[in-house]
């Protein structure tokens, strides 16, 4: 803005010299509005005009002129965006103060302002020490979690060989179960085979009576086994029972 | 993004009205109160936009502010200022970072590799038809290219024991070699000085 | 005869010929070929392009497809290792060998402190806030050849490369910016022509505050004592001897750090810079204090 000024001023003073140089008239007077003086003839101005345009050897438009030169483009707003606050505050980062801008456009307003905190609060809702807190705290629960769950395979792991131990004599009684019980079916049958004096098949009527019979001799056998082996230990009872009576009195 | 911001801040709203949250996006020694007003306010996220900025003449806020001219603080932003010019090299007894200097002994050579504007050398490869064929250019030559090209023949003849087949373009000051020496390239040329 | 007239007659001419260069040379006989593809009834046919199908209608299939099958890259079943890496912080790498090569060639002052905007200013590091990029991850490749004093701040960087700084004497920190700050520190100088007031810098997200609050991570948010004793502690560990920062003519330098709320050196939140002008626009309204200050 400046320059242009400037050069105006500088083209007017010529002028003004010429014209003194014809009328002798007081340069004081028209140095002091030079303005009128441009106004008051239009050959003047259509004279300046076409110097004007005759220097400006670029061809560029009078926007763009002042956009080369460091100027803001125009002074009247050519577009509704030229009236907003952002294109005024970039006219006033681009062009400084000689763009005629109020630089306390560059600050929110007070509204803004309430909405940024407003923003803020809702984005940022905690501080950095409760954020650190809740980390802290968040780190500590998980270290306590796998502390718990360590203590806990622990003690599991020192039972361990107990447990294995268990299993294995459970496995074995099964087995060996099952191996007795082969046995005395086995048995049964070859006794039954023996009582026939022929190899009978397992199915058949004969077969199955007589095994059934065996069993129950069998069982019978073992029922008196039993009892007998009961009274035994009756009796063993009795006689320790026997000897703690004969015992005590002589202590 | 809008609505979901919009939400969000409705449900804070709620939110603070209840438990009387602080203003919580502070360090820790400054916290400040949210203005009461902030219920009423309807908020959305303003991004830089002409079509929402509002127009100069309707805001009535005037700042108190105060025009620092020639500023102290200057030095700072002129720190910040992106460069005119790739700044020189200022001459150093080493250079850690395997960047090499030009020699002067170079400019005596009948032939020579002139910087790039990074003060790199100016040899590169070039891979067409997805790698398959690999080209080392030397750009930027000046003086005797044929000469050059002869040197160049020879050093990678003894070095590989092979013909290698070089095209000198004399008009656009560049030697093209058929397949990758760019290192052997480049550790000649720094040996030379260039 | 008649050939060796020739011969020394075209030599002339040559001789008088202007020298080859870029104004009068054309292409070689033959080097550009004609347009292939015949048009007209039958002058074109099929074009080369073969009998129906894909290759005549050059629709070919999205790669993998294979007609209506589940195709393979599908039937094998996925583990989505980088599901959502897109809304993760990305820190692009910078070597230490390049930093090395940035000092080198004087394309930053070391006798500043040195931040993203510094570094992003030589164009050896390519930024984009856009994409999801929170600044340089300052990495361990050329960590011994690494031999500058510096105070620099960066905004990831792994234990050798806080040791490879310190043991040369000097200081690394580690700090946090916000995207919006750092489309700030990407180019200044635009931000500046936009007349906006510089903002605050935001504080780091829940996620972020843990490696920005550590002494080890020497982070902004760190208490200066336990950075001191973690310079100490990695001294120790890497066996070299610390440098006494205290008795360094560079010491003013190397003590400069930012404020958690401020965005450039020097330059606090709320000011109006104006590169026009070269002034300073100070706000001295209480409320804009109020803000900018919290």
């Amino acid at each position: 803005m400046n320059i242009y000024v400037r050069s105006r001023l500088f083209r007017s003073n010529l002028i003004n010299n010429l014209i003194c140089f014809y009328s002798t008239s007081t340069p004081e007077v028209i140095d002091q509005n030079d303005r009128v003086l441009i106004d008051d003839s239009d050959e003047t101005t259509a004279r300046e005009n076409e110097i004007e345009k005759k220097r400006n050897k670029s061809g560029l438009s009078a926007a763009h002129l002042n956009i080369m030169n460091g100027r803001r483009p125009y002074e009247t707003p050519k577009h509704l965006s030229h009236l907003t606050v952002k294109h005024n505050r970039k006219l006033y980062g681009k062009y400084g103060s000689e763009s005629g801008v109020n630089p306390s456009l560059c600050w929110p307003t007070k509204l803004d302002i309430q909405e940024a905190l407003e923003y803020e609060s809702v984005a940022f809702p905690y501080t950095i020490r409760e954020v650190m807190e809740s980390a802290a705290l968040r780190k500590q629960e998980e270290k306590l979690k796998i502390q718990k769950r360590e203590t806990d395979i622990a003690a599991k792991y020192a039972k361990l060989e107990q447990w294995k131990k268990e299993l294995r004599d459970k496995l074995a009684k099964k087995a060996a179960e099952a191996e007795s019980a082969k046995i005395k079916k086995e048995r049964l049958v070859e006794e039954v085979r023996r009582h026939f004096g022929f190899t009978l098949d397992p199915r058949d009527e004969r077969f199955q009576e007589m095994l059934a019979k065996r069993e129950k001799e069998q069982r019978k056998l073992e029922k008196q086994a039993k009892r007998d082996a009961k009274e035994k230990m009756m009796f063993a009872k009795l006689q320790q029972k026997n000897v703690e009576i004969k015992d005590t009195p002589k202590r | 993004m809008a609505t979901v911001l919009r939400s969000r801040c409705a449900f804070a709203r709620l939110f603070t009205r209840k438990s009387n949250r602080i203003l919580n996006n502070t360090i820790d020694s400054v916290t400040g109160l949210i203005p009461e007003s902030q219920s009423v306010t309807f908020l959305t996220r303003q991004y830089s936009n002409y079509a929402k900025s509002p127009f100069a003449d309707r805001i009535t806020e005037q700042y108190n502010y105060e025009i620092v001219k020639n500023p102290p603080e200057w030095k700072y932003v002129e720190r910040l200022m992106p460069f005119e010019t790739i700044p020189q090299v200022i001459p150093k007894e080493s250079y850690p970072g395997q960047w090499v200097p030009p020699k002067d002994e170079a400019k005596s050579l009948p032939f020579f590799i002139s910087r790039t504007k990074n003060h790199d050398i100016p040899i590169y490869m070039e891979t067409t038809f997805k790698g398959n064929r690999r080209i080392t250019k030397i750009k930027k030559i000046d003086g005797d290219i044929w000469l050059m090209n002869d040197e160049i023949k020879h050093l990678l003849k003894t070095k590989y024991k092979r013909y290698v087949e070089t095209r000198v373009h004399e008009l656009a000051r560049f030697i093209e070699i058929k397949g990758d020496y760019v290192n052997d390239m480049k550790e000649w040329a720094y040996s030379k000085g260039f | 005869m008649g050939s060796r007239q020739i011969v020394e007659k075209s030599l002339t001419l040559l001789r008088s010929l202007p020298r080859i260069s870029l104004n009068n040379i054309r292409d070689n006989p033959g080097s550009k070929k004609t347009q292939k593809r015949g048009r007209g009834q039958h002058g074109g046919d099929k074009h080369g392009s073969g009998n129906k199908g894909s290759g005549q209608r050059q629709n070919f299939m999205r790669l993998g497809y294979e007609t209506g099958n589940n195709p393979f890259y599908l039937r094998v079943p996925q583990e989505h290792y980088y599901r959502g890496h897109h809304h993760r912080r990305q820190y692009p790498p910078l070597s230490l060998l390049t930093l090395q090569r940035i000092i080198d060639t004087n394309r930053v002052d070391v006798t500043v402190p040195i931040d993203i905007a510094s570094i992003v200013k030589t164009g050896f590091y390519s930024f984009f806030p856009d994409q999801k990029h929170f600044g340089i991850n300052l990495i361990d490749e050329g960590v011994d050849i690494f031999e500058a004093k510096i105070n620099i701040e960066v905004q990831w960087a792994s234990e050798q490369v806080i040791a490879a700084i310190e043991r040369n004497g000097g200081v690394i920190t580690t700090a946090y910016y916000d995207p919006h700050s750092l489309f700030l520190l990407r180019n200044p100088k635009k931000f500046f022509e936009t007349g906006q007031a510089i903002p605050r810098r935001m504080i780091p997200p829940p996620d972020a505050i843990e490696y920005y609050t550590s002494a080890e991570n020497r982070g902004y948010l760190a208490d200066p004592d336990q950075i001191s004793e973690a310079r100490l502690k990695l001294a120790q560990k890497y066996g070299y001897k610390l440098p006494v920062i205290e008795n360094d003519p560079k010491y003013n330098m190397l003590c400069e750090r930012k404020d958690p709320r401020q965005i450039f050196y020097g330059l606090e939140p709320g000011w109006v810079v104006n590169l026009k002008d070269e002034c300073i626009l100070k706000p001295k309204d209480e409320e804009l204090k109020r803000f900018y200050s919290l």
